[in-house]
């Protein structure tokens, strides 16, 4: 891992790292208990919070989680080093090239004392071992009352740290960073606003970002600011076409979101909430959106989510789903990133979700 | 010896050997293609058949079987040694102590019947059987009858058949309501006379104006194949003790034929699951009756969706679940039923996860 990696056919997951347990090095419940989160009513979104207590049990063997779903391994901790190394080798098992780590800042969400930095920091030095890159999810919801220049400095301590590091920079050794909410919130003026800061501070970025749909926010001319479009998640079929040929006419790359699915019933109530509401259909849901990266020849995948547990949009293993999900992205990312998707065999879809007999016994023994 | 002290305890799985695909020693699609199924029409319940193609998917890595859920390890070949010994081994991991094979009454030489009674000892794993099929009073009952000695010529002297005081386990499925008393009595009757010596379970009615009791006495344990009745089972149990028979509860993790059949008021294949709470709630009325044994429904009928064998939609939830739980009971302590312990089990440690995918 000498060289920035080239995103054509690159597949690349949202990992989010505010999970801590009493027992881990986090040492407190972080993350799988009460969850600010949104909820729609009257078409404006609103905080909702439940707040759970995961030293109660509220089910058959189930910890009282601000989750829909359950881990399989259960609730764990990632300030520990297993638990990354696991996470990582499940990923990179999953043929995905790269993580793009949910940051608020060096002292947002999870707490003070620069905790965000130390797990991005040890994620960024075992990923190679993984061959694995890093990135960021510029997490939040910047708005145009937002101090953009400060906005645009969580970004710095990345940079100044992994600069040089070719285990977070892509094509010219720019960091790739999804940008959230900028075309909804920001838009076109805001959007440059932002970028003029970190060009000004130096940080070179290969932004990602979602690209507006409708011809009257002139897509192409909002996408030219960026160097690809990638949404978080909840995009319909009509808008993703939109995309490509918006983004094809700015002469910008694709990064097309896929998504398992989304269910946040576990910790809030919700109504029109955009990606957290939308059903599985045991994988078809999925398998559409790997289907549409390849049609429509999407540059590169972005998977929401490893695990969002929150918004039920994981395909990290869990109680409901097994491993479906990372069994059918290691079959999918191939495809995707050999360029054969017409080859697509449903029997060899069967061999990759199917278990060994042995397999099953070592789960059970 | 009272039959209770023969059952003390142990744990069954009802069993089913009849799947069968092109590339195993049957070389055909079985039972994975069709099934035969009963619909409840205005409270008759009626055959319906649904023909599947396995060669086909009809989903992203599905094939189209005859069931609701897909099995873990894809569908598999029954007569293949290779899943039985997996079967097995796994039952014996989930804490099973014993399979009650499902049986047609047919051919026993070369079949998976005479594979499992032959493999099971290495397992720990006893074997009975369920004799299985509709009866009615239009049957030919002397030929019914004849089922079960089939089966004892064939291993009323094997070991593994057998209880400890020289018995053979057979669950004699809707001998109630399809048969009258006096059928039933001389039916079991008849077996003795032949000098069978046989365990018999069967189901008998809850209702006092049918003398349940009187049913009960013509058997050595009572039970039931499945269902989702707590009022029976309080009933049944009362009964069966009553009738100086033994009391073996079922515990079903709930059932869906959706996948082969329209299905309308099917007694046992129309059970949510609820997260394994319908399956928590049966062990632990097992345990509250103070059940001699537990049968299981099912490790494996998967066209009416009562299997706990491992399978997509619930991956190893049931078969760990069942771990706890028998090992609960059979030290009847059920009582100390700890969710953080189930929790435990139930949890796939990384460090295995990780050779998983």
């Amino acid at each position: 891992m000498s060289t920035p990696l080239p995103v054509d056919r690159s597949v690349w997951v949202i990992y989010f790292k505010w999970h801590f347990t009493p027992w881990g090095p986090g040492a407190h419940w972080q993350g799988w208990t009460g969850q600010a989160h949104w909820s729609s009513r009257n078409q404006r979104y609103q905080y909702a919070a439940r707040t759970t207590d995961p030293d109660r049990y509220s089910g058959i063997g189930r910890r009282d989680l601000v989750t829909s779903h359950y881990p399989m391994p259960g609730p764990y901790d990632q300030l520990s080093e297993e638990t990354l190394r696991h996470h990582l080798g499940m990923i990179r098992a999953a043929g995905i090239d790269g993580l793009l780590i949910s940051y608020y800042g060096p002292d947002a969400w999870i707490g003070k004392d620069g905790v965000n930095d130390v797990i991005v920091d040890k994620i960024v030095r075992l990923a190679p071992g993984y061959d694995l890159r890093v990135g960021l999810l510029l997490d939040g919801w910047p708005t145009m009352e937002t101090d953009l220049k400060a906005y645009a400095e969580r970004l710095l301590p990345f940079w100044e740290r992994f600069r040089e590091n070719p285990t977070c920079l892509v094509e010219d050794g720019r960091i790739p960073v999804q940008l959230w909410a900028f075309n909804v919130n920001l838009r076109y003026e805001g959007s440059k606003i932002f970028l003029d800061h970190c060009q000004r501070m130096g940080i070179r970025l290969y932004g990602i970002t979602g690209c507006p749909t409708s011809p009257a926010e002139d897509p192409v001319r909002y996408m030219s600011l960026f160097d690809a479009s990638g949404t978080y998640g909840g995009e319909d079929d009509c808008g993703t076409v939109n995309v490509v040929r918006f983004c094809r006419e700015a002469g910008r790359k694709v990064f097309l979101n896929v998504q398992a699915g989304g269910d946040v019933t576990g910790g809030e109530v919700r109504d029109k909430h955009p990606y957290p509401n939308i059903r599985r259909h045991k994988g078809r849901h999925y398998l559409h959106r790997w289907r549409l990266a390849s049609e429509l020849g999407a540059d590169a995948v972005l998977i929401t989510s490893w695990n969002e547990w929150f918004e039920g949009t994981e395909i990290e293993p869990s109680r409901e789903y097994g491993f479906h999900y990372v069994r059918m992205t290691k079959y999918l990312s191939r495809l995707f990133k050999e360029g054969r998707w017409s080859e697509y065999d449903d029997a060899e879809m069967e061999a990759a979700l199917n278990w060994t007999p042995e397999q099953v016994l070592s789960a059970m023994r | 010896m009272s039959p209770s002290g023969e059952l003390m305890r142990r744990v069954w799985a009802i069993y089913f050997t009849w799947y069968r695909r092109p590339d195993g020693p049957a070389a055909r699609w079985e039972h994975w293609s069709e099934q035969q199924r009963f619909v409840s029409r205005n409270g008759r319940h009626e055959i319906f058949r649904r023909t599947c193609d396995p060669e086909k998917f009809f989903h992203h890595g599905r094939r189209d079987l005859a069931s609701s859920h897909y099995p873990l390890i894809g569908p598999y070949d029954s007569a293949d040694e290779r899943i039985i010994r997996y079967h097995l081994e796994l039952m014996r991991l989930s804490g099973i102590d014993g399979v009650l094979l499902d049986w047609w009454g047919t051919q026993i030489e070369g079949t998976p019947t005479e594979s499992v009674v032959r493999i099971a000892p290495e397992y720990g794993i006893k074997t009975g059987f369920l004799l299985d099929g509709a009866p009615r009073m239009s049957t030919d009952l002397e030929a019914y009858a004849r089922r079960v000695n089939i089966l004892y010529e064939a291993f009323g002297e094997n070991e593994n058949c057998l209880l400890e005081d020289g018995r053979m386990p057979v669950l004699l499925w809707y001998f109630y309501p399809g048969f009258t008393y006096e059928t039933c009595r001389r039916m079991t009757e008849g077996w003795k006379s032949d000098g069978l010596k046989l365990l018999t379970i069967a189901d008998i009615p809850v209702d006092p104006a049918e003398e349940p009791a009187r049913w009960a006495a013509l058997y050595d344990a009572t039970g039931h194949y499945g269902g989702r009745d707590d009022s029976g089972v309080h009933s049944r149990a009362y009964w069966s003790r009553e009738g100086g028979a033994a009391y073996m509860a079922v515990a079903q993790p709930g059932g869906d034929a959706k996948g082969v059949q329209r299905i309308l008021d099917h007694p046992y294949a129309n059970i949510a699951r609820h997260s394994g709470m319908h399956y928590m709630h049966r062990w632990k009325m097992a345990g509250e009756l103070r059940a001699d044994g537990v049968i299981i429904t099912s490790w494996n009928e998967w066209h009416e969706g009562t299997e706990i064998e491992p399978s997509r939609e619930y991956g190893l939830f049931y078969v760990k679940m069942t771990r706890y739980l028998a090992q609960l009971y059979r030290e009847g302590r059920m009582a100390d039923y700890d969710d953080a312990e189930l929790d435990r089990i139930l949890t796939i440690p990384m460090s295995v996860a990780d050779g998983l995918i």
